[in-house]
């Protein structure tokens, strides 16, 4: 059934090489030719080992990394289908505050912001009025359990897993077609690691493509329509 | 063409004048962009034709060793979309603030084309204008009307002598603006905006903090709704606490009134939180240009990952 519909992403004979020019030049390839597909209202799981190159292959779709070799196709809504690695960076911050949502692995943001604006910034950015953003952004973390009288605090004040849900709720607020999980259930304890879940299956039923990274493959594989081992 | 572009800015400052309530300028369109650097070089000596082969960041200097010229800004080419905040880091030296006195229009490029576009209200750009073809006159106006600039020390911004409600007030009377009802509301909304106790209109710069001061020049700048916002080092010599402020303030612009900016900065930091894309600056040449979490996490450039790496 799946395959009969169009990828909403699809990785092919993805390589990434680090040239360390501090290092005389050593070149260090965490993984070469990776390829998997992703649709829409699926989750892609992608397991292995710290140092594999988990996350790399979600930075390498962020744009975060350049990819030094391979395709990695995305049908976008507004561009049509094209190849994020050799887009044009104005299209990838485009489809940034449009269509990815990405979580990563550690929270960093601007200091002195309160935890209510730092929630909401996806939706600021995307020019939503501000009561309506910090409305939404207040539902997220009433949702992901994070207590009224911290909101105005700053997330440099926060403990690892309030900081890890804050960046889960980030990610989640502007509703993107694409969702990019770096260990979103990592440091979290059982209750919020269950409610995370909850809202990725939840994004999975409304449509979004999910592709997750983690070595905890236990709590999602449930939720994984496909499941790969980086080795 | 000078006829042109007078007619062209005066009719924006009615416009801007009638729309003095609200704050925000323009609608943005992503798509179009508002400053195009071509080939922009600044010499600063007489130059030899053995200028370009000596210098650079391949020999680790940007003076010509035959003829002793500085080459400070080589062969630049860079674009700033609307509405997105460019960034540009380096070593001392390096030609940033160069390149913002280029853009600023307060010296004259060598060589080279810096296009500029009016953001678009519409979807529809206006014609590109070459600025540094520009005469004396022409290029004060523009640089009263439709820029804004932030230097590193307040007191290059900021005429000490006068009040802060004068400082402001001194842009817009230079964008021509005559009403001084008008004048005061419009900067006690700027101060209100910056965070500013707006009853302290009529006090002297020097009874204010530094962090403070950067505020009254960020307001300075913002006054005449400048389509380009020039930043050099705004939270260098600033204390941690007051330069957090500062930023979220500068982020805050860029959310709600959309303003596009360059922004010039030693500081890592500062060029992460901020900046979309970001251009890195060594001996005059750009050796590196990318999305900034790109240059910060995967630079290619060995100068790139020599600075990303000694970065606290």
């Amino acid at each position: 059934m799946k395959d009969e519909l169009p990828a909403l992403l699809e990785v092919s004979d993805l390589q990434k090489e680090f040239q360390l020019h501090l290092l005389d030049g050593r070149v260090i390839r965490p993984f070469s030719g990776i390829s998997f597909k992703a649709w829409s209202g699926k989750l892609v799981l992608i397991g292995g080992k710290s140092g594999a190159g988990k996350t790399t292959i979600l930075k390498c779709i962020y744009r975060t990394y350049l990819t030094s070799h391979g395709h990695i196709w995305y049908d976008s809504l507004e561009f049509g289908r094209l190849d994020i690695a050799a887009a044009t960076e104005d299209v990838v911050l485009e489809l940034r505050e449009r269509e990815l949502g990405y979580c990563s692995q550690f929270l960093k943001v601007l200091p002195r912001v309160p935890a209510l604006e730092v929630a909401a910034e996806p939706l600021l950015r995307q020019g939503t009025s501000r009561p309506e953003a910090l409305e939404k952004a207040a539902t997220w973390l009433a949702r992901l359990g994070i207590e009224e009288s911290r909101w105005q605090a700053y997330p440099v004040t926060f403990s690892g897993g309030e900081q890890q849900r804050l960046n889960v709720a980030r990610a989640f607020i502007a509703a993107p077609r694409l969702l990019l999980l770096d260990e979103p259930t990592a440091s979290l304890d059982a209750k919020s690691k269950s409610i995370v879940l909850e809202m990725v299956a939840e994004a999975k039923a409304a449509g979004v493509g999910i592709v997750t990274v983690s070595h905890d493959a236990e709590a999602l594989k449930t939720l994984a329509d496909d499941t790969y081992l980086l080795n | 063409m000078r006829d042109e572009i007078k007619t062209s800015l005066a009719d924006d400052r009615q416009a801007t004048e009638k729309n003095s309530s609200s704050l925000i300028p323009h609608p943005s369109s992503l798509s179009s962009w508002v400053l195009k650097a071509e080939n922009i070089s600044k010499r600063y000596g007489p130059g030899c034709s053995y200028c370009a082969a000596l210098t650079g960041p391949e020999h680790n200097t940007s003076q010509c060793r035959i003829c002793g010229t500085v080459t400070a800004c080589a062969a630049l080419n860079f674009q700033l979309n609307q509405g997105q905040i460019l960034g540009i880091v380096g070593e001392s030296g390096s030609g940033k603030s160069t390149l913002m006195q280029i853009v600023n229009l307060s010296q004259r490029a060598t060589t080279g084309q810096l296009w500029y576009r009016e953001p678009a209200t519409n979807g529809a750009g206006s014609e590109p204008l070459d600025l540094l073809a520009f005469d004396k006159f022409t290029s004060r106006a523009f640089r009263n009307e439709r820029l804004g600039i932030v230097h590193q020390r307040p007191e290059l911004g900021l005429n000490m002598n006068f009040t802060v409600g004068g400082n402001v007030a001194e842009k817009l009377l230079l964008a021509r603006w005559r009403n001084v009802g008008r004048i005061r509301e419009r900067t006690s909304q700027l101060m209100e905006l910056t965070e500013l106790p707006s009853q302290r209109i009529d006090d002297d710069p020097y009874t204010f903090s530094g962090g403070m001061l950067q505020r009254v020049q960020i307001s300075k700048a913002l006054s005449s709704h400048p389509a380009l916002l020039l930043l050099d080092e705004v939270t260098s010599g600033l204390d941690v606490s007051v330069q957090a402020r500062v930023l979220d303030l500068i982020k805050r612009l860029q959310w709600e009134l959309k303003i596009t900016m360059l922004l010039v900065s030693h500081d890592l930091g500062v060029i992460k939180q901020l900046a979309s894309r970001t251009l890195v600056m060594k001996n005059g040449h750009i050796v590196e240009s990318g999305l900034t979490d790109q240059i910060l996490e995967d630079p290619q450039h060995p100068y790139t990952q020599l600075l990303v790496s000694s970065a606290l």
